[in-house]
């Protein structure tokens, strides 16, 4: 076997593994993959454009003899007394050959055959019809936090509210009102706020934004599916956004009942549907869901980021 | 353009891929480090800038992340080349267990993602508590010989390189054709790097089948219903951490959000998943012997499910 073999060979490998990160990234598929936020995509573009340097730097130094950085083939009239048979960690071409596949098929065969997104059989396991359980994510946080303060607010103590309200209406931690959610959620040219369906997930778990939000106009961007849950008039769907930390395997759909005065309007399963309509809570045991009754649904376009973390 | 429509395969390759996209880059970064301390690092480096006394050596490798912070995908490669180059084992471990967690930019993820929610009592927990128990795993496993826990290959000492440099060979009379010391290096450096990559890209590989399987073929909201007592809460989260084998660096991210769970039950998933999940099992496989690397994954648990069961009933600062 030429000494070139393995090194050329760890070459190919090095070079396929690199092209599928470098494809998925310059075609734009990572988005699918992997979020936005923070550097997880670029680190894969670096990681698939360094591997196909070391590729190519294996494969022009393929000619090199010594594996281990000499010679094997020298000779030279003394002994050699040292331990040194080369019996290491230095693999055979055969069994880097089956290392590899073991690396390479599964790679290739989901880049092939990945289909970019979940199926709805995922989303049916996946999909939590449960209520707010303890925190919320602070990146869907629409309460007020310490040192923010409403319009119309300080002058608490003069408005003859206790003590206690004055001191937390100092702190910034009065009660929510309506010009607290204009400040947070932009509104479309009807007035109607603009809210994704993760955050409005997480106003059932609050009741004074409850208070606020309930019976507002309220637009939101998801996809569609069939709502399994006290649907026995047939007028529900279930809208949902994926929720994804880092990559997509860590993803979770976060969803809200939408409900239509009339019959549900044809809609395709999974797609991605605008949805006008206005804000209602319902106690589900011992649950509030966030219940938005719909006046129009209409078919949109995917948007960039279909899983986030952020606020549309 | 997606290729298949999705099916129950296709989730599987979807979550596939996007493990491996997080992971490979750092397994790339650690393979290119092992393959640098093989070509440049002298034999028993690390033995001679650690302590002579053990015990201390040992403790201080439990801090080495502070200054090499590596992820538990890239501390592998490194660790198994560091050991050929004469770092003792019991060293080795506390570096290779605590480096995932015990590092700045761990402690920054923690700090975030637990912002609002008592970002440094939990950095501070889950850091000191990792740095503790792995300098105790240290200390247990210097009591046992190399040759109970290490692979055979990583036995045979000295290096060969280095067996190179020491034997009486005039390195001027053993040079590699067409080379001088430099670029030979380099391309040394680099045909160790790829080999690495290969060799714990496969079991790399075989780990995220297995959690790719696990996220996709099964149900997941079904663990929250055990977040209610701490006694079944933390050992299903750090089985939940095995399993799921999540980044050290975002695995916070993850557990912040896991709302119906104790600030212990989320400690123990952050400490015990970054030393032990399904791909650093068969990770370490390429290094120690199957019989150690279930000793290890099952002390672990042990001494950590105790600890944190403990740890459940201290107040957290601000609740």
């Amino acid at each position: 076997m030429s000494h070139r073999a393995l090194p050329l060979f760890q070459a190919l490998v090095l070079f396929l593994v690199g092209s599928v990160f470098v494809w998925f990234y310059t075609h734009g598929r990572i988005n699918a993959y992997l979020t936005k936020a923070g550097s997880f995509q670029i680190q894969a573009l670096l990681a698939g454009v360094v591997l196909c340097i070391i590729a190519f730097f294996l494969a022009i130094t393929a000619g090199q003899k010594g594996n281990c950085g000499h010679d094997h083939d020298h000779d030279h009239d003394h002994d050699h007394d040292h331990d040194h048979d080369h019996s290491h960690d230095d693999p055979g071409l055969g069994t880097m050959i089956l290392t590899a596949a073991v690396v390479l098929v599964p790679l290739l065969s989901a880049a092939v055959l990945t289909p970019d997104a979940y199926s709805p059989r995922w989303y049916e396991n996946n999909l939590s019809v449960k209520g707010v359980v303890g925190s919320v994510p602070e990146q869907f946080q629409l309460g007020k936090k310490s040192g923010e303060v409403s319009a119309g607010e300080g002058n608490a103590g003069e408005a003859g509210q206790s003590k206690d309200d004055a001191v937390a209406d100092a702190a910034g931690w009065g009660p929510y009102t309506i010009e607290d959610l204009k400040q947070q959620v932009d509104q479309n040219e009807k007035g109607e706020f603009m809210m994704d369906v993760i955050s409005l997930f997480y106003t059932g778990g609050d009741e004074e934004i409850q208070n606020v939000v309930k019976g507002l106009p309220i637009e939101t961007v998801g996809q569609v599916m069939p709502e399994k849950m006290r649907n026995s008039e047939n007028k529900r769907v279930r809208v949902f956004r994926l929720m994804m930390n880092c990559c997509i395997a860590d993803a979770r759909p976060v969803s809200i009942p939408v409900q239509f005065d009339e019959s549900i309007p044809q809609y395709k399963e999974m797609g991605w549907y605008k949805i006008h309509g206005t804000m209602a809570y319902e106690k589900w045991d011992e649950f509030t869901i966030p219940v938005l009754h719909a006046k129009v649904m209409e078919q949109t376009e995917e948007p960039p980021q279909a899983a986030f973390g952020q606020r549309q | 353009m997606p290729f298949t429509d999705p099916t129950s395969l296709g989730d599987f390759f979807f979550a596939f891929l996007s493990i491996l996209f997080e992971g490979a880059p750092y397994i790339l970064l650690g393979t290119i480090i092992s393959g640098f301390i093989d070509a440049y690092l002298p034999s028993n480096m690390m033995d001679r800038i650690l302590p002579r006394n053990r015990y201390a050596a040992i403790a201080l490798s439990g801090l080495l992340g502070v200054v090499f912070p590596v992820c538990e995908c890239a501390i592998v490669p490194v660790i198994r080349r560091l050991v050929k180059k004469g770092l003792p084992v019991s060293c080795a471990i506390t570096y290779m267990l605590a480096a995932p967690i015990v590092n700045p930019v761990v402690a920054l993820s923690t700090f975030s993602a637990f912002a609002g929610n008592d970002p440094m009592f939990m950095m501070i927990s889950r850091i000191g508590i990792a740095y503790l128990v792995t300098v105790l795993v240290g200390f247990v496993i210097h009591q046992f010989s190399a040759g109970s826990i290490l692979r055979e290959f990583l036995l045979s000492k000295p290096d060969h390189h280095e067996a190179e440099k020491e034997h009486k060979h005039d390195q001027q009379d053993h040079e590699v054709e067409g080379g001088n010391e430099g670029p030979d290096k380099l391309v040394l450096a680099l045909r160790a790097a790829a080999r690495d990559f290969i060799e714990v890209g496969m079991y790399f590989t075989i780990g995220v089948m297995i959690t790719a399987i696990y996220r996709t073929q099964f149900p997941q909201g079904v663990i929250d219903q055990f977040g209610s007592s701490d006694w079944m809460g933390i050992p299903v989260m750090m089985a939940l951490a095995f399993i799921l084998s999540l980044c050290s660096t975002s695995d916070a991210f993850i557990a912040a959000n896991m709302t119906s769970f104790s600030s212990a039950a989320k400690l123990a998933f952050l400490t015990y998943g970054p030393m032990m999940d399904v791909k650093l099992v068969f990770m370490y496989s390429a290094i120690f012997k199957p019989k150690f690397v279930v000793s290890l994954a099952v002390g672990l648990f042990v001494l950590l499910g105790i600890i944190f069961i403990q740890w459940g009933y201290i107040p957290v600062p601000g609740t």
